[in-house]
């Protein structure tokens, strides 16, 4: 008797490892993408949110009418084409047929509508509404066509419709959560994927959006978001398989992820420019000869290999190389001894005491130590001084009175999410863009530079613009009211066999054709 | 009797046998002499930094960034290619400097604090103990980290972080003593001769509380270098740059992953083998001063 149970016992046995390699053998489409985020997600408003990491985030669940493909080229996703008049003042755009949101509300010129007003509707303080006030109103032509009317004429509508942050969010959605806090937790878009849930600090999950336009898209069923500060921390999750990939992967690791024969990087040129701004309100500093000292002293090779593994450009204009309209300018060669002659015409031959402020990350104190180091060599006594966010915050981006800033020097970086030169300069060298309405936080001035930068958005006519943007950039070259650094390229880390998950030159993270070999 | 006569011998100091003693005993203490030797030569390693560093610490080479030891910098170069080894001995200096000004300076107040608590008690006492008594409820690290928040970072406001969380160690240890010795015969007697209370303080009772002082003291200085370098590797410490052990683990501890082992292995391995060595020669001294210990 035992014999024969075992015997039977064996044949089922059998039979089950049979039948469950025969269910193994069927190709299991389920595939999920796991991703690490340098940090959380602040929200899911797209027109109320200013960190790329949370456009990254929102770009699974939203669409723009217009969007950038890898080469920063504007492409139409939600639209199909525009008309623009002469004057840059009406812009006329079709939008795509046969698309609905997830919650099956369709999408056509009154979404657009809907959502291009509350941009533009200056009275509900959304953080991104400034980027939109030029709009005047938003006129339905047909239930596919709209006209959108400047009060003043922009240039470069176009391509702040494709920021990330003028997405379109369904009307029933907008209508549904009428108060900001209950709409940024209940985002609703035309992507290839749909919200189900955020733990603070722990997780974000997107699944894929069964009606998507876009036909077989997604290739991934879901995306989960795993919130990972430390660098390391990414890096060992991402070597021990717990995620697919890592945003952004720090330069110092990439060799590390390079060297494993499971892992790869994902490294496109950035257009976000690395600077030292320079107080140009303080005495001494207020002399343009000071600030070309300054350029000379640094060696922006030495600061892309220190801190960004030699992987990027350093800076040949105000503005970086892959930004529209960009305008080459002669170079700021290294030279100490040059630098000290201009220190010594300016009336400081025995050098001068500056405060570097920085954020208190590694790689920025390491980069202001190099500063320190270099600047030391021509007579600055420089000292640095670390912040956290707070600090900064409090301290140099809400200092209300330009004239008592403490800051001499400030290292940072500007990446203009419109692709194009008037958000690369207008935010960060006009004179209406003093901090802290804007981010010009060197305070510099020059009303050539405003005329130019006003005049280029006051036509279409691309020929003008350009014109005017390299008159604008050479005179900032010139004026040097920062130490113009370099462009670092944007790396992310893969497992090996995933495929389109990158960083736009933007810096912000791409994954909605994501796909696993 | 004889626990307490001892330090009345030790007192009076001119009978050379306790003093022969300690030689001996401390002598006999291998560990204590390996410490001592290392400290010694620690020592004057800082001292003679400028001569012994190969290099400028602040000076980089940005050909060698991060490279791995060799014959011409002998423990490799960190993030901005200075070379470690001439940091570490710089950063000896200002560990040790830390590490005893800050002792020091938590020993004086609180040795004179704990002497008036046990001496005057009553309401004195009360007020001084309890203010201790607030001061151990925080963790050590946790009240530095908050003096250092309240003065600004820098080296000075470190030290002075670090020794005022060594007071109330030292006033408790001083007060206990003080207790028991201010009713022993001897100070009677000083009493009765119509020594004052400053003497009877500073004369009679500090000198017989100093065998533990000493110990504690020297124990006192690995935990003060510790959390000297912890606040400076959570960015409380002087500028990035200076040569501080823990400023150089913290810069160095991304690189760490990347395969640089050599960045943080060595100001870690200073750290480590430095607070040992005050550890191990702390322990040494309790053993010897302990003057129940019978030779």
């Amino acid at each position: 008797m035992p014999t024969h149970v075992s015997r039977w016992m064996q044949r089922s046995l059998l039979a089950a490892a049979v039948c469950a390699c025969a269910l193994n053998a069927v190709p299991s489409w389920a595939q999920d993408l796991r991703i690490a985020l340098y940090a959380d997600a602040t929200g899911f408003d797209p027109h109320d949110t200013s960190d790329t990491l949370s456009y990254s985030v929102q770009s699974g669940i939203f669409e723009r009418l217009f969007q950038f493909d890898r080469e920063m080229k504007v492409i139409p996703v939600l639209a199909t084409g525009y008309e623009a008049n002469d004057d840059a003042t009406e812009f006329t755009i079709t939008l795509r047929q046969g698309v609905e949101f997830s919650d099956a509300t369709p999408f056509n010129a009154a979404a657009a509508k809907a959502n291009l007003d509350r941009l533009a509707d200056q009275s509900l303080g959304l953080k991104r509404n400034s980027l939109f006030s030029m709009v005047d109103r938003v006129e339905i032509l047909d239930d596919y066509r709209i006209k959108v009317v400047l009060k003043r004429p922009f240039g470069a509508m176009i391509n702040t419709l494709a920021h990330p942050s003028a997405v379109m969010i369904s009307p029933k959605a907008l209508a549904d959560h009428p108060s900001e806090d209950e709409l940024r937790r209940n985002p609703v878009g035309t992507g290839p994927f749909e919200f189900a849930g955020w733990e603070p600090g722990r997780q974000i999950k997107l699944v894929k959006n069964p009606q998507y336009w876009k036909e077989g898209w997604p290739k991934v069923d879901s995306v989960v978001f795993y919130p990972t500060p430390e660098a390391s921390t990414r890096v060992a999750r991402l070597q021990a398989g717990e995620v697919d990939a890592v945003y952004p992967l720090p330069a110092e690791l990439t060799q590390v992820v390079e060297r494993n024969p499971k892992l790869g990087i994902a490294r496109d040129p950035g257009i976000m420019q690395y600077f030292l701004a320079i107080n140009n309100l303080k005495p001494a500093l207020d002399d343009v000869r000071v600030r070309q000292a300054f350029n000379h002293a640094i060696d922006s090779r030495v600061w892309l290999r220190a801190v960004f593994g030699d992987m990027g450009t350093v800076a040949t204009a105000p503005i970086a190389d892959g930004v529209g309209f960009y305008a080459a300018q002669p170079e700021y060669a290294y030279d100490p001894d040059l630098a000290r002659e201009l220190l010594r015409q300016a009336g400081h031959a025995d050098g001068l005491d500056l405060q570097l402020w920085t954020s208190n990350e590694t790689s920025d104190v390491r980069a202001a130590q190099i500063f320190k180091q270099q600047l030391g060599q021509v007579g600055v006594r420089v000292s640095v001084v670390p912040m956290d966010a707070g600090a900064r915050n409090e301290r140099l981006w809400g200092n209300k009175d330009p004239e008592s800033a403490q800051y001499d020097l400030y290292y940072g970086g500007w990446s203009p999410s419109t692709g194009e030169a008037d958000w690369a300069l207008r935010p960060v060298y006009a004179t209406e863009s003093w901090t802290p309405t804007s981010y010009n936080v060197a305070y510099y001035s020059n009303p050539e530079v405003d005329q130019d930068i006003q005049a280029a958005l006051e036509t279409a006519d691309d020929e003008v613009r350009a014109a005017h943007y390299a008159k604008a950039q050479a005179q900032i070259w010139q004026d040097a009211p920062r130490v113009f650094l370099g462009n670092p390229d944007n790396v992310v880390g893969l497992t090996k066999g995933l495929n389109e998950v990158y960083m736009l030159a933007d810096r912000s993270l791409v994954f909605d054709q994501a796909n696993f070999e | 009797m004889t626990s307490s006569s001892s330090p009345l011998v030790a007192a009076a100091a001119p009978l050379s046998s306790p003093w022969r003693q300690f030689t001996r005993r401390f002598l006999r203490h291998r560990m204590a002499l390996g410490a001592t030797l290392f400290l010694l030569i620690l020592c004057m390693a800082a001292i003679l930094a400028p001569w012994l560093a190969p290099y400028d610490p602040q000076a980089s080479d940005w050909m060698a960034l991060a490279s791995p030891p060799d014959a011409s910098h002998w423990f490799g170069t960190d993030d901005l290619g200075r070379d470690i080894f001439s940091r570490i001995l710089y950063g000896a200096r200002l560990s040790l400097w830390v590490g005893l000004t800050s002792v020091g300076l938590g020993a004086i107040g609180g040795v004179l604090l704990g002497l008036i608590a046990g001496f005057h008690g009553g309401r004195v006492d009360t007020l001084i103990m309890r203010g201790a008594d607030v001061l151990f409820a925080f963790p050590g690290m946790l009240l530095a980290i908050a003096i250092v928040a309240v003065l600004g970072p820098g080296l000075n406001n470190l030290i002075i972080a670090v020794a005022v969380f060594s007071v109330p160690v030292f006033a408790r240890l001083v007060r206990a003593q003080a207790l028991s010795l201010k009713t022993t015969t001897y100070v009677e007697a000083a009493r009765s001769l119509g020594a004052s209370t400053s003497t009877l303080m500073l004369r009679h009772l500090l000198p017989a509380t100093l065998a533990s002082v000493i110990v504690f003291f020297t124990m006192r200085i690995g935990v003060s270098i510790l959390t000297a370098a912890g606040l400076s590797f959570i960015g409380l410490g002087p500028e990035p740059d200076v040569p501080e052990w823990g400023n150089m683990l913290a810069s160095s501890r991304s690189l760490m992953m990347a395969g640089a082992w050599h960045v943080s292995v060595f100001p870690g391995a200073a750290i480590f083998v430095t607070v040992l060595a005050f550890n191990l020669l702390g322990d040494a001294l309790r053993d010897t001063l302990d003057p129940k210990l019978k030779g």
